[in-house]
């Protein structure tokens, strides 16, 4: 009944969806947004995964600056 | 996760403490309850909803009222108290999760579901989770979007049809709930979120550009299609809250119309048997009209017989007038004959002469004719009297209107019998819908087939806005990618997140597409093994997945089984539940509520054996004709770890035993 898949099929979808886009985003920022949609998927309201989000596109800014 | 333990006060026919224990060993993982209908096997379906979610449901899956949940033999003792508690492990954890109901001090009669107060709490190892954070933690083992599949009503199985129909409402929630089941909405959500933030990007970057010289143009157009885009967007969330109000009026007016199907059906017969009285009482006066016509000259029928034998007599008279006429001429002819002959001494017939002997005996001859000729008397006037007689006779008798009187009558006969049994039918169906409101009936009627054009028409409206607001998007898209380019907007932090969201929302975009394409290919190959296990039809080669998830039977052949039984739509759709189950989550517990309806033995069999084998734990409410308890139990014994029976104690109490261990 949980939602835990070994084979997690979104995760591999969101992957080969990043290439479909030559996307320009490091592979492990797309599967941090991913977690976090994992997170709280079952929550009705979107804000606190959009809070989330919000942070780590931050933090990856951050870490671009920092380099 | 493992379901431990159920336990239940006062739930609907439950009265006072109910307690059952799943199987725990992964071997004898098969539980069955027995239980006649109206006994109480769905109602242990909705305990454990009630447990987890907090609702039961009834008929066509509405939400079953409160009050209604807590057993009625209770509440006429005065005890309105309810509750359940559901004990389950997952991940080394044991959780004990507790629901209860009991109605407000004040209130002295509970009604609605606001007359209660409802707590719950749970308790992970024994402490406390808090109270926030309970559904989230629910959802981690079971979630309720996905219960359908675990949680599983075998009357709704024909839902699983709809799927094959393009456009069907149900279809629409079917495949909802199978792509909430495979994690489809998790990248949905995710592209929300990154459109949600590309838009707050965009808005911010609007802001920073404008302090830029040069940027002019690109502002002001961007400017002018993010609020063209917050228009549509806001176009579209009242269009889709019209039609979600539609939809739920509609459902509404299903159910009050399939409520009162009976009484309209009886006023449209009602309706029609006016209208057929009515035709009736028209078609008899016509016919009345008729008769009195053909009565008029009924009266030669009735002289008939004596005119027929006045008319014989008449006939006979004239035959034998007619004869005395032909014998006289014939005479006459003879006479002159002999005359001759005897003038002559030849015979007038063979031209020899007449010796005197012979000569004698044509006198003598002759002398007998004459004396007949002069006895027949003929009656020319006479002749002619009877002829007129009888051509005024035949006029008499010509075909009378006796027969299409006799024709009329029968005809008004039976429109006299049809009218009787159309009054009697009226009366009863008078009395059928004596006091219901009819007008309406008739009036939500109208009003539904109205919402069904306004919720068509909706549809059309979003489908347009959404493409509007695409085609706007993409502009959006475009000046961005134009910014990207200019280093003084490139420097810009907002530049930086428009472009980390516009690449998040198109990764998250073409996933959707993708994991779709994936899900389907996998669920038709789970569906389509669980098929081959459980089909006994051995000319069937698998099953084919369309865009619905709904799913057709090939045959030998690879073509598509077009006309399908009863039976063999049960058994695609739990193939499909069982595709969707292994496709989109781990091993976990099903539970069956009445699911061998329509099935034959060989395909309850084929069930019996395969469902233990992709579940950890199999339970199944069934009553003694769908899984037989000598036979069917017998071919899996080795998996069976209990059997329970719901025995009656009055029409508003059972009870459940344990029949076997």
């Amino acid at each position: 009944m949980t939602t835990d898949n070994d084979q997690d099929m979104a995760l591999a979808a969101l992957r080969a969806a990043s290439d479909d886009v030559e996307a320009t985003l490091p592979e492990s920022f797309i599967a941090a947004t991913y977690a976090i949609q994992r997170r709280h998927q079952f929550n009705q309201d979107q804000t606190a995964s959009l809070h989330d989000l919000e942070k780590l596109v931050e933090d990856h800014l951050g870490q671009g600056e920092a380099r | 996760m493992k379901l431990l333990k159920l336990t239940t006060f006062n739930f609907m026919p439950y009265k006072g403490t109910m307690s059952l224990s799943f199987p725990t060993s992964s071997e004898q993982n098969v539980m069955l309850v027995y239980g006649d209908n109206m006994r109480g096997k769905t109602s242990l379906l909705n305990a454990l909803r009630w447990a987890f979610y907090g609702k039961a449901l009834g008929r066509h899956s509405r939400e079953l009222p409160l009050q209604d949940l807590i057993n009625k033999e209770a509440t006429l003792e005065g005890d309105w108290s309810m509750e359940t508690c559901i004990t389950f492990e997952d991940s080394g954890h044991t959780y004990e999760y507790r629901r209860r109901a009991t109605k407000h001090a004040l209130v002295s009669k509970p009604s609605r579901p606001e007359d209660f107060e409802v707590s719950r709490g749970l308790l992970r190892d024994g402490i406390a989770i808090n109270g926030y954070m309970i559904d989230s933690e629910i959802s981690r083992f079971a979630p309720e979007q996905t219960s359908r599949f675990f949680l599983f009503d075998g009357e709704l199985l024909q839902e699983y049809e709809s799927l094959l129909i393009d456009g069907s409402e149900q279809g629409r929630k079917i495949k909802e709930a199978i792509e909430q089941a495979l994690g489809v909405p998790t990248l949905i959500r995710g592209r929300e979120d990154a459109q949600t933030l590309l838009k707050s990007a965009q808005k911010q970057q609007t802001r920073d550009l404008d302090k830029i010289s040069g940027m002019e143009r690109h502002v002001d157009r961007q400017r002018a299609l993010q609020s063209e885009i917050e228009t549509v967007e806001r176009d579209i969330e009242d269009q889709e809250t019209q039609l979600k109000t539609i939809r739920t009026d509609k459902t509404v007016l299903d159910d009050f119309i399939e409520a009162t199907e009976k009484i309209h059906a009886a006023k449209e017969r009602l309706t029609t048997n006016q209208e057929s009285l009515a035709t009736n009482a028209q078609t008899q006066k016509d016919l009345e009209i008729q008769r009195l016509g053909l009565m008029r000259d009924a009266w030669k029928d009735l002289i008939r017989p004596q005119i027929a034998l006045k008319r014989e007599h008449l006939t006979e008279e004239n035959n034998q007038l007619a004869e005395a006429m032909i014998r006289k001429a014939n005479i006459s002819g003879q006479i002159e004959q002999l005359k001759k002959s005897l003038s002559s001494a030849i015979c007038h017939a063979c031209g020899q002469t007449l010796h005197q002997s012979q000569r004698e005996l044509a006198g003598a001859e002759l002398g007998r004719l004459e004396a007949e000729y002069l006895g027949i008397a003929v009656d020319e006037n006479a002749r002619n009297r009877v002829s007129a007689e009888i051509r005024d006779l035949d006029r008499l008798l010509k075909p009378g209107p006796t027969a299409q009187i006799k024709f009329l009558d029968k005809e008004l006969s039976k429109l006299k019998v049809e009218q009787t049994k159309l009054d009697n039918e009226i009366e009863r169906l008078h009395d059928q819908i004596k006091g219901q409101d009819t007008a309406e009936i008739a009036r939500k009627r109208t009003l539904r087939d109205g919402l069904i054009k306004i919720e068509g028409a909706t549809e059309q409206s979003i489908r347009a806005s959404r493409a509007k607001l695409d085609k706007n998007n993409k502009e959006l898209q475009m000046i961005a990618k134009a910014l990207e380019g200019i280093p003084t907007a490139r420097a810009a932090k907002s530049t930086q997140i428009v472009k980390i969201a516009g690449e998040l929302e198109r990764i998250y975009g073409r996933s959707i597409d993708r994991l779709r394409d994936d899900l389907k290919t996998r669920v038709e190959q789970f569906a389509s093994d669980a098929f081959k296990a459980l089909t006994t039809q051995s000319k069937y080669s698998g099953l084919k997945i369309n865009n619905n998830y709904g799913l057709a039977i090939l045959d030998e052949r690879g073509h598509e089984v077009t006309i399908r039984s009863a039976g063999a739509e049960q058994i695609v759709a739990l193939s499909l539940i069982d595709g969707l189950a292994r496709a989109g989550r781990s091993a976990g517990p099903v539970v069956m509520d009445t699911p061998f309806g329509r099935l034959d033995p060989g395909h309850r069999a084929n069930i019996l054996k395969y469902l233990p084998t992709t579940t950890n734990q199999l339970i199944l409410f069934v009553h003694e004709g769908e899984v037989a308890r000598g036979h069917d139990l017998a071919q899996i014994s080795s998996r069976i770890d209990s059997v329970y029976e719901i025995k009656e104690v009055s029409t508003r109490h059972s009870k459940i035993e344990k029949v076997t261990t």
